[in-house]
């Protein structure tokens, strides 16, 4: 029987203010629970660029995974207006330069909205660049996600966070909008998976760990004892993830 | 011989280990959109699905807000599968006058294991008086009881009712809950014969069964991945796959139920 490959979208690490007992914080625990649970590849964010040092933290990810063949860069992004940050064409350019082919919302204390990040929106669009979204970073929630995705019909979002109580909001969306996908990581409604595989397709799901703050070794088996086919589950392991980052366009 | 948690990779079930599952629902629940109505069909496919022989349920619309007509519902589900599925009483301690009575349509049924409150939606804490006429009776027969807590501090409100009915072995769900605050769990769980804790949690973070299993009795930890609640493939995987000693995860996954059960 042939394993099925995983490609995480949604890991970091990092030091960081608060971590719990037994939580992998460095990238060599992270590496350690991959292969533990099976985890082939991860696009990776980095704590340091999270913590405030966002453009630094960036670059510096790059240097630390650079040897490392399974770990592949996840840069945290923010509105460029106060100058702490590249404006789109510049941070496009940046990501070309040091081939980083994701972003992720970085999870600070500004608001994600039109006004903010709109030409930010534009910018990934463009370039079909996936973003990794937490959906409680958008105000309003999915009415906010609802008019980000309608005003930016280019954006690729990779939606985190969506939980087992959500699927009446999420699916109108997955409806309406062909460029929005899943991470796996809390999607957890009962047969949920089976259910969106069965409405939209295998297409939409891309699988998250999650990691560390939450369990990895559930977010695989989330996958794996999903009842529906190998294909699929290939598909949503790694094969959705691997198309996206193949169609970014520098 | 592969190893159990490599199963989880492939999704092949984990034969030759006898797993109960001591926390799930079954039905449909009013407050979001489940696929497949929680359905004991579905369930019973679904321990197939990953090697566990059975679970016990407590009935969605009997918390939510009708015990009576749910405890009909359960006892229909363990009749179409005796053995597979098991339930537990549905009460609510705001009709404090029928809840023993309850108790005695269902307690001669083998296929009823306990009792199971959801002080969530109740809004009773376990200190209020309405829970006497239920825990006297089940003191005295010696039941166990499920309650629904989140968090060490609702964990810790059920001791003194611990206490004070040492008979009644308590289990307290969703113990993962803040597992930073494992010590205060620890405390609470391993000064008690009659307190044990359950494993079912939506999101729990990487490494917190190993914290879990660190700190408190593993006697007293059962398997529960709130089947049919949202899916117990993930719980599976967290602690089939958890870097613990072998013989604590046969515990966990079913030993301990074994014999808190009598099963």
């Amino acid at each position: 029987m042939k394993k099925i490959e995983f490609f995480d979208c949604e890991a970091s690490f990092g030091l960081r203010g608060f971590k719990r007992e037994n939580m992998p914080t460095t990238k060599e625990e992270m590496l350690s629970k991959f292969d533990r649970y099976g985890i082939d590849y991860a696009l990776m964010r980095y704590e340091f660029a999270n913590n405030g040092f966002i453009k630094d933290g960036d670059l510096e990810l790059c240097d630390v995974i650079k040897d490392d063949e399974r770990l592949f860069p996840m840069w945290y992004v923010m509105p460029h207006y106060t100058g702490e940050f590249p404006t789109p064409e510049e941070l496009v350019a940046l990501m070309k330069e040091k081939n980083v082919r994701a972003c992720a919302i970085q999870g600070a204390s500004w608001t994600v909205g039109e006004f903010s990040c709109g030409e930010l929106f534009n910018a990934l669009g463009k370039h079909k660049i996936p973003l990794l979204v937490p959906i409680s970073r958008i105000p309003n929630g999915y009415s906010g996600l609802y008019e980000i995705l309608k005003n930016h019909g280019d954006l690729r979002v990779i939606l985190t966070g969506v939980g087992y109580t959500s699927l009446r909001d999420i699916y109108p969306l997955l409806s309406m909008f062909p460029n929005l996908y899943i991470s796996t990581s809390t999607y957890k409604a009962y047969e949920g998976v089976e259910d969106t595989v069965e409405r939209f397709g295998a297409e939409r799901l891309i699988f998250g760990s999650g990691m560390p703050d939450l369990s990895g070794a559930a977010s695989v088996a989330l996958i794996t004892y999903a009842r529906i086919s190998d294909e699929d589950k290939q598909k949503i392991a790694s094969g959705n993830l691997k198309k996206l980052l193949s169609e970014v366009e520098f | 011989m592969m190893k159990i948690w490599e199963n989880v990779k492939y999704g092949l079930p984990v034969k030759g280990v006898r797993i109960i599952d001591a926390h799930g629902h079954c039905g449909d629940y009013s407050e979001f959109y489940n696929p497949r109505k929680g359905s004991p069909e579905t369930i019973v496919q679904l321990l197939d699905n990953m090697g566990v022989e059975c679970c016990v349920l407590s009935p969605n619309v009997g918390f939510k807000n009708d015990h009576i007509r749910g405890n009909i519902m359960m006892a229909e589900a363990v009749k179409k599968f005796p053995g597979r599925i098991y339930g537990y009483i549905c009460l609510n301690p705001i009709y404090m006058d029928d809840m023993v009575s309850e108790i005695q349509k269902y307690e001669n049924n083998p296929g009823f294991l306990g009792i199971k409150y959801h002080i969530s939606i109740n809004k009773t804490p376990f200190t209020s008086p309405k829970y006497a006429p239920a825990f006297e009776y089940a003191n005295e027969k010696g039941m166990v009881i499920l309650m629904h807590t989140y968090g060490a501090d609702a964990l810790a409100s059920l001791a003194p009712a611990a206490d004070k009915y040492k008979n009644i072995k308590f289990i307290a769900a969703h113990s993962e809950v803040g597992i930073e605050n494992v010590e205060r769990i620890a405390e609470v769980v391993n000064s008690r014969d009659n307190f044990y804790v359950d494993t079912a949690l939506a999101g729990a973070s990487e490494g917190s069964i190993e914290t879990l299993v660190k700190y408190v009795d593993t006697k007293k930890i059962l398997y529960g991945t709130d089947i049919a609640f949202y899916s117990p493939n993930f719980t599976f995987g967290r602690i089939v796959m958890a870097d613990i000693d072998d013989e604590v995860k046969l515990d966990i996954l079913g030993r301990n139920a074994e014999k808190l059960f009598n099963i």
